[in-house]
This record gives C-alpha cells, sequence and structure tokens, in this order.
C-alpha cells in the first residue's frame, strides 16, 4: 500500500473514532457517547446504586474504562424518565437515603440494541485495522 | 459530614436549585451526598485521613460548576430559547390568524370552519410548546389561582380583540384597507337610501290631513303601514308592538303621524341642527365612515410620531393578548405535563432483576 493511502486511511480511523465520541486518554478508554450502554449492561448484572455502578464499571472492565461519577447520574436520570431503568429508594440509618436502579424490559430491549450496534462498530473498525492484511495476504 | 463537604454540597444546592428548582435538587443532593459518603467511606477504609479522603472523593466527583452544569442539561429548566418558545409560537399563530384575512387562503373552505380552525390554532399551538418547553416547573399555585380569570379574559380577547378592525387611526386598518374601504362605501350607500327614506317618510307625515290615496307604496291591505319607518331606526316600535299587538301597523292615520312626530330631537354634531333621534341615528354611521375614508388618504402623508402614536395604540392589544394566552396555554401545557408525568410513572416498568 502507498504511504498516502496509509495516511488517508489512518485518517479516516482517527475521524471514525472521534465521530463516536472514543478518545484513547492514556492507555484507558473513556466512553463519552456509550454511557447509556454502559450503564444497562452493568445494571444486567443486578441492581445498584450510583456508587456501586462506579465501581463495578471499574472492576468488570479490569480498569479499562473509567465511567465519570457526577456524569453517572444525569444518565441514570434520563434513563429512568425514558423507562429503561427503575429506581426506588432506600433509607439507611444514620446515612442519606440510597437510590437503588434495576433494568426494566425496555432497558433490556435497548441494551441488546446497543450491543449489536457496538459488535458491528467493533467489527468494522477491526477489519479496517487489519486491512494490511487482506491487502498483502 | 465535614465542611469542606458541606460547603461543596450547599454550592451544588445553590445552583441546582437555581437551575433546576428546588424539587428537583432535593432528591439530586440527596443522591450525591450519598455517592459521596460511599466514597469517603472507601478512601478511609484503605487508610487515607479523612481530610484527605474528602478531597479525594470530591475531586473524584467533578468540579461543581461542572457538575451542576451536567444536572442542568438533564433537569434544568428551560434555556432562553426554550423559555421563549411560546410567546414565539403564540405570533406565529397570531401571524397564521392574519393570514385568514387575506385573500392567499382558501376563504370558501376556511370561512365555514374558521372558528373552530382559528380557536384550534391559537389555542394549541402555544400550548404544545409549553408542554415541550418544560416551561411549567414551579409556580403551580399561583397560575392555578389566576386560571378561570385569565381563561375568561383570554377567552374574551381572542374573540373580541379587533386586531385589525380598529379603524379610528386610519393607519391601524393597513394592509385590510381596501376591505374597510369597501365597507364604508357600502355603508355609507345604504345609509343614505334609509335617510332618503327617513325623509320621505317625514315629508309625507308633515301633512296633518291624511293624503289622498293613503300612503301609496306603504298601504297595506288593513290600513297604513308605518314600520318601515319605524323598525329599524326608532325604539319605540316596540311600544307601538305592545299596545297594538301589531308590527307597527297603525289604525289610523292621524295614530301614526302622531307617534311619528313625537319623537325626541337630538343635536346633530356636525350641523348643530335639532333632527328627530331616527335621523340622527342615520345619519352618525355616515360620518363615522366618511372620517375613516378621509383619514385613509391622510394616513400616508401623516408624520412619523403620529404614525408612531397610532401604531403604539393598536399594537398595545397584541402584548395584551400574547401575554393572557401565554399564560393561558403555560397553565394548559403544565397540567399536561403533570398529566402525562403521572400518567407515566404510573405505567412504571417493573424491574428484571431485583
Amino acid at each position: 500500500m502507498e504511504e498516502a493511502h496509509k495516511v488517508a486511511l489512518k485518517r479516516t480511523i482517527r475521524l471514525t473514532l472521534l465521530s463516536y465520541n472514543i478518545c484513547l486518554l492514556g492507555g484507558i478508554v473513556r466512553y463519552k457517547g456509550e454511557l447509556d450502554g454502559i450503564v444497562l449492561g452493568v445494571l444486567q448484572a443486578g441492581p445498584a446504586h450510583g456508587y456501586e455502578i462506579v465501581k463495578r464499571v471499574h472492576l468488570i472492565s479490569e480498569g479499562a474504562l473509567s465511567v465519570g461519577e457526577a456524569k453517572l447520574y444525569p444518565c441514570l436520570h434520563k434513563l429512568e424518565d425514558e423507562g429503561c431503568v427503575s429506581a426506588e429508594w432506600f433509607p439507611q440509618e444514620g446515612k442519606p437515603s440510597r437510590k437503588v436502579y434495576s433494568l426494566t424490559s425496555k432497558g433490556a430491549g435497548l441494551l441488546a440494541e446497543k450491543r449489536k450496534a457496538w459488535e458491528r462498530f467493533a467489527d468494522g473498525v477491526g477489519s479496517v485495522l487489519n486491512a494490511g492484511e487482506v491487502f498483502h495476504g | 459530614m465535614a465542611e469542606r463537604m458541606d460547603r461543596y454540597l450547599d454550592e451544588l444546592r445553590s445552583g441546582l436549585e437555581r437551575d433546576c428548582g428546588k424539587r428537583a435538587a432535593r432528591p439530586i443532593l440527596v443522591e450525591v451526598r450519598s455517592h459521596l459518603s460511599d466514597g469517603v467511606e472507601e478512601l478511609l477504609s484503605q487508610g487515607l485521613s479523612r481530610e484527605d479522603a474528602e478531597e479525594r472523593a470530591l475531586t473524584r466527583f467533578g468540579h461543581v460548576d461542572a457538575v451542576r452544569k451536567w444536572y442542568a442539561e438533564q433537569h434544568g429548566r428551560p434555556s432562553i430559547w426554550r423559555a421563549s418558545l411560546w410567546p414565539l409560537t403564540t405570533l406565529a399563530a397570531i401571524l397564521l390568524l392574519e393570514l385568514f384575512r387575506t385573500p392567499i387562503v382558501l376563504r370558501t373552505f376556511l370561512i365555514p370552519h374558521s372558528i373552530f380552525v382559528l380557536a384550534g390554532i391559537v389555542i394549541a399551538v402555544p400550548t404544545i410548546a409549553c408542554y415541550c418547553s418544560r416551561r411549567f416547573t414551579s409556580g403551580v399555585i399561583l397560575l392555578a389561582s389566576g386560571a378561570l380569570f385569565t381563561l375568561l379574559l383570554g377567552s374574551f380577547c381572542l374573540f373580541s380583540i379587533p386586531i385589525s378592525e380598529e379603524v379610528d387611526g386610519g393607519l391601524i386598518a393597513r394592509w385590510s384597507i381596501r376591505d374597510h374601504i369597501q365597507d364604508a362605501k357600502k355603508d355609507i350607500a345604504y345609509q343614505k337610501w334609509e335617510l332618503a327614506r327617513l325623509d320621505e317618510g317625514r315629508r309625507l307625515f308633515a301633512n296633518p290631513r291624511e293624503p289622498k290615496g293613503g300612503l301609496g307604496t306603504f298601504k297595506d291591505s288593513r290600513g297604513y303601514v308605518t314600520w318601515i319607518y319605524l323598525q329599524t331606526q326608532d325604539p319605540r316600535f316596540r311600544e307601538t308592538e305592545s299596545v297594538l299587538g301589531t308590527r307597527g301597523i297603525f289604525a289610523t292615520y292621524q295614530e301614526a303621524r302622531s307617534v311619528w312626530l313625537s319623537e325626541s330631537l337630538v343635536t346633530d354634531r356636525v350641523t348643530g341642527a335639532r333632527e328627530p333621534f331616527y335621523v340622527w341615528d342615520v345619519r352618525e354611521p355616515i360620518y363615522r365612515e366618511q372620517r375613516f375614508l378621509r383619514d385613509v388618504g391622510l394616513a400616508a402623508a401623516l408624520p412619523l410620531g403620529a404614525k408612531i402614536r397610532y401604531f403604539a395604540v393598536d399594537a398595545q392589544y397584541l402584548p395584551t393578548f400574547v401575554a393572557q394566552l401565554g399564560v393561558t396555554a403555560d397553565l394548559f401545557g403544565g397540567l399536561i405535563r403533570i398529566v402525562v408525568l403521572a400518567w407515566r410513572r404510573r405505567r412504571r416498568p417493573e424491574p428484571l432483576v431485583r
């Protein structure tokens, strides 16, 4: 492959990544646009409050993903408004009450859609990144 | 909780209350407090001092301004654009309303249904806009207490304010001027015809003796018909009707004449002459329409100050109308939002996993 083609290919990949709001920062992938999907995925394992969701994301992704703590809540509230998650308040003794979120059937449907879209995207990016192998055998 | 954390939450509270309203801010703050408390506890268990743990938890959570902004995106009160959506749409509705008066719109189709179409557009458009703009976040009690008043006044304004019917200034007639001129000319012609008939009646009744052959064309099979003069101009017509039991048909010529001549006199404000009330009552519209036609001709030549003055007189209706309708629409839009939210809450789906 010519040098100009390689540059063009790299630029295309970069733009594609940017368009999906994914930026690579210090080896940690920060998913900005896909927070909804991540939250729904975490809640699939069971109901959780906000802090637990943050911890679960970190744990499940083995430190690869980091969710902005304060950004999580507006996202959860949006999903609640849309009916994708349901929430319930649990009072605690000597501590502020906790709001525990659970996945709903609508949320499960949305999660399935997001999973499919992500797989398609990941396959596409993987194919492009391995384009060299395709061209040169 | 330590002072630093309290200060952070206080700052966040004031920001959230400003952006999202007190009602929305309260549960958010409880949730944030719970989150920070969990974070501090975890960091304390890792061996950090309370001060360091709080600082790290707060840093991790984010700067108060950024946090407030993120919450405002989800829960915030409407932006200036959203808040101004209802007056803008109301104005659009009024423009549509004005459009109905132009020859552009197919009148043959619209006129039979116009009152429903107009009322529908004028009320529905801003109401939907208010619903979409989520403007109805507070002030429910205030609006509810004024709802009936606003509704009545708004309805009154909607159907009674003459947006382009006001003709006193000439300028106010604006683009519908041609219609007004035509109407005025027709009105003058009709009133003059009425006046001619009245003059003829007066001439006939001036004779104290019954003319030979009666009243010519005004005679019917039973006697002398005088209602043709009295019907539209004379309030005493009702009296004659009740006394005689017929529609102004008098048994004798003298009876009809006495009713006709006993009409009270009114001073004509242009000529200064003493005229019977029915004559004055017909002449008045003629003067009014003639004045309108004169002013219309002069309108273009009026100085700018006068134009502005005339325009201001007319323009005051519009903001009044917009304000009334806006508050009404705000009220209805908000009520719809409350109903929709309540319905959604009732239909909230059950969680899959407990």
